[in-house]
């Protein structure tokens, strides 16, 4: 790794633009897009009537088209900027909505082997499914982890689980959305007997290559799924993580306080991003910090004070840069000239203000 | 005989204090810091408000919102679950804001923290929770679970005894 000194950084990432979006958006994704061949931001907000709207925005911020969905959505998978397929609450039917809005299709879904493994159409931006059809209509949705609690309890269950491959391939045509495959596997910390996190997802990014990249909350590395279904593993290690994050106590997995402490007393890695420009990999790092204040107040581990690392095309991590803690990690979007960040100072219920920084090594 | 009375009542006003100094725990210190917090909290917030002995029903953000929202939506539908029973019933205004104003009458003794403090307190406790309080002093404490919520959250408003395997104990007086 590269130390990168603090002025250096200055120079690495300042910001240059300030760009506002007219909304109170939500489920923030940014990603490269095999279909455009670059990248492509989505997010969702609801209009004056109470729909959801989501744009999708290519190499920009702002929308090059838009969906509006009738609000009882249960999940979503933007297949480009035509359509999107939806899968309504209390309904196992998916519908292939166009551009217009309008329901083109209604998709049969063949699980096959994949029955007994439940995985969800896209898309919470805090988990990152891989929203991404390739050239040859392929779909990966990141499979599902029913009944988390009990995979802190249930060791076997866990083990279970654990065991099978970690993203499902599907097939899209007109008609159907069929499993084709799993792959990827899980890491080896997963399988061992203690293994007990607080979060077994994993925040993933798709690369121009077609590879998915993966990161865990509490582990330091990065692991690069290859479309030859082989896998690899790259040294993740923020300058800010002092000793490798302990897991929980199964029997306190229930109890949300601990979860809370060990949440904020732990330094984590999310929100994985793949900024197709400039070919390189973010990770925020969400440092430790204390959880009790001498006032009775505790902490929130959504404020906990960030940095980012950046990693080259060939996964070597090149700097860890640290962020104002008035921007929120928490809203990361990429655009041609930088990388925008939500500054929640600067916005309002209705107007989300986004610094853009540049970043180059 | 008069003598013996006398010794005998100094003799009962010597042994009390030791009596009751065999029940006597200390609260352990992150009870004992918590209940300073309540104290503190409850004379910022609520300055009017009288705080006595007695359990007090919380209903906070953190946690399994969907538990709380599911208590919630049993409480609308059995206010006589809750009504007279509590101190006082704590809530924010954010957790009303994602509830409902409702959540306002469903007894006279809701008090709303319109500041949010309530739900950055370090009082052990999340989501729909009881405080009981003894001398000022948290003596008993329970959040409720997933499965209390969704399937008897009748029961989780039944009144904390001491010996209850349900709550949390707490060393005290």
């Amino acid at each position: 790794m590269i130390n990168v000194s603090a002025q250096t950084e200055e120079r690495l990432t300042y910001p240059i633009d300030t760009l506002f979006i007219p909304h109170h958006i939500t489920e923030i994704c940014s990603y490269y897009s095999a279909v455009e061949k670059t990248q492509v931001n989505t997010y969702f907000f609801i209009d004056s009537v109470g729909h959801a709207v989501l744009h999708y925005c290519v190499n920009s911020l702002y929308p090059t088209t838009s969906f509006v969905l009738n609000n009882t959505f249960s999940n979503y998978f933007v297949v480009d900027r035509t359509k999107v397929i939806v899968r309504y609450v209390n309904d196992n039917h998916l519908y292939s909505i166009d551009s217009s809005s309008i329901v083109t299709n209604m998709l049969e879904m063949e699980l096959g082997m994949e029955k007994e493994q439940p995985f969800i159409l896209m898309t919470k931006p805090f988990a990152y499914y891989i929203p991404v059809t390739q050239d040859s209509g392929l779909l990966y949705a990141r499979r599902i982890l029913t009944s988390l609690s009990d995979y802190k309890i249930n060791k076997d269950h866990r083990l279970r689980k654990f065991s099978k491959p970690m993203i499902t391939e599907f097939s899209l045509n007109n008609e159907r959305l069929t499993a084709y495959r799993g792959i990827g596997h899980y890491p080896s910390a997963h399988l061992s007997e203690d293994s007990t996190y607080s979060h077994y997802w994993f925040w993933t990014a798709m690369n121009k290559d077609l590879d998915i990249v993966a990161a865990y909350f509490f582990l330091d590395s990065l692991y690069v799924v290859h479309r030859n279904n082989m896998q690899d593993r790259y040294p993740l290690k923020s300058k800010y993580q002092y000793h490798v994050n302990e897991t929980i106590d199964p029997n306190e997995s229930n109890n949300y306080n601990y979860l809370a402490e060990k949440a904020c007393e732990s330094t984590s890695y999310m929100y994985l991003r793949y900024d197709a420009y400039r070919d390189l990999y973010y990770v925020v790092v969400s440092k430790a910090m204390t959880y009790e204040n001498e006032d009775g107040t505790h902490n929130d581990a959504a404020d906990k004070p960030w940095s980012l690392i950046v990693l080259d095309s060939e996964f070597n991590q090149k700097a860890e840069i640290d962020m104002p803690n008035h921007l929120s990690k928490h809203e990361l979007m990429i655009v041609p000239e930088g990388l925008a960040v939500k500054d929640p100072t600067l916005s309002d219920k209705n107007n989300f203000c986004f610094i853009i920084y540049n970043i180059e090594l | 005989m008069r003598k013996r009375h006398t010794l005998l009542v100094l003799l009962v006003l010597w042994a009390l204090p030791l009596l009751s100094s065999d029940n006597y725990t200390e609260p352990d210190p992150a009870t004992q810091k918590r209940s300073a917090f309540f104290v503190s909290y409850m004379k910022e917030t609520f300055p009017n408000f009288q705080l006595t002995d007695g359990e007090y029903l919380f209903i906070l953000s953190s946690g399994c919102f969907r538990c709380t929202f599911a208590v919630y939506n049993y409480l609308m539908a059995h206010p006589e679950t809750v009504c007279g029973k509590y101190k006082a019933i704590l809530i924010s205004q954010s957790t009303v804001d994602k509830l409902s104003e409702n959540i306002l009458t469903i007894d006279t003794n809701v008090l709303c923290d319109t500041t949010n403090k309530l739900d950055r307190m370090s009082f052990g406790i999340f989501g729909v929770s009881v405080l009981k309080i003894q001398n000022q002093m948290i003596v008993a404490s329970k959040s409720i679970t997933v499965e209390e919520a969704q399937k008897d959250p009748a029961s989780f408003f039944a009144p904390i005894t001491l010996s209850s395997k349900t709550s949390q104990e707490l060393p005290t007086q």
